[in-house]
């Protein structure tokens, strides 16, 4: 059988947008079991390992694509206040955050994880621009 | 008036004695892809371009392109 070009673009299509309605119920679920239903974590972090692992393999394709090339540090400036107010938000509404000291603590938590994944994605775009003579 | 059909590359075809199915196996596509590419509903990789005025001795100029090209 013959698969050609427009083929695989129309199933590369579905397959993406049948994984762009996978991953945002997939969130929606993960909200409704926190907020909604008050599950604690360990009953759905299969579900949440899930979605971190497509989040991070769609950051290692995009970045690894050239696609933010120019642009990871403009990215995580916006990125890093997004996520810190999230997290921060979403643990003071389970009523997780009682004292600055928690504060603290979730920010040190945060910061490392940040950094990892900052250098690891510039790593990727580096890589990228280098392999295409791209390097300033 | 525009033209909905590619004539360049189905005169092409005609005058190399090639049916849709025989040019789509030469180029290794299916015939419903050349029909498409025929009737101007599917825009193809400039891969594939090449391999389809190889298949039909024609220069890409002479097959594909348009004075007025009107890109849908």
């Amino acid at each position: 059988m013959i698969v050609d070009e427009r083929i695989k673009d129309v199933r590369n299509r579905a397959a993406a947008g049948g994984f762009g309605i996978m991953y945002i119920f997939l969130l929606f679920d993960l909200l409704l079991r926190q907020f909604y239903f008050k599950q604690q974590p360990d009953s759905y972090w299969d579900i949440m390992m899930i979605w971190f692992a497509a989040s991070l393999y769609v950051g290692i394709k995009m970045y690894s694509s050239g696609m933010m090339s120019g642009r990871v540090g403009q990215q995580f400036k916006v990125m890093i206040p997004v996520i810190f107010i999230t997290i921060i938000a979403t643990f003071y509404f389970m009523g997780e955050i009682s004292s600055v000291h928690d504060v603290i603590g979730l920010i040190v938590g945060i910061v490392p994880t940040l950094l990892i994944l900052f250098l690891f994605y510039n790593y990727l775009n580096r890589r990228w621009e280098k392999k295409n003579e791209m390097d300033e | 008036m525009k033209n909905s059909i590619n004539m360049k590359m189905k005169l092409a075809r005609v005058e190399k004695n090639l049916s849709q199915q025989q040019l789509a196996d030469l180029v290794s596509a299916t015939r419903q892809t050349i029909g498409l590419i025929e009737k101007r509903n599917y825009n193809p990789s400039l891969n594939l371009c090449i391999k389809i005025a190889k298949a039909l001795d024609k220069t890409l100029d002479q097959i594909f392109w348009e004075e007025s090209h009107d890109s849908r």
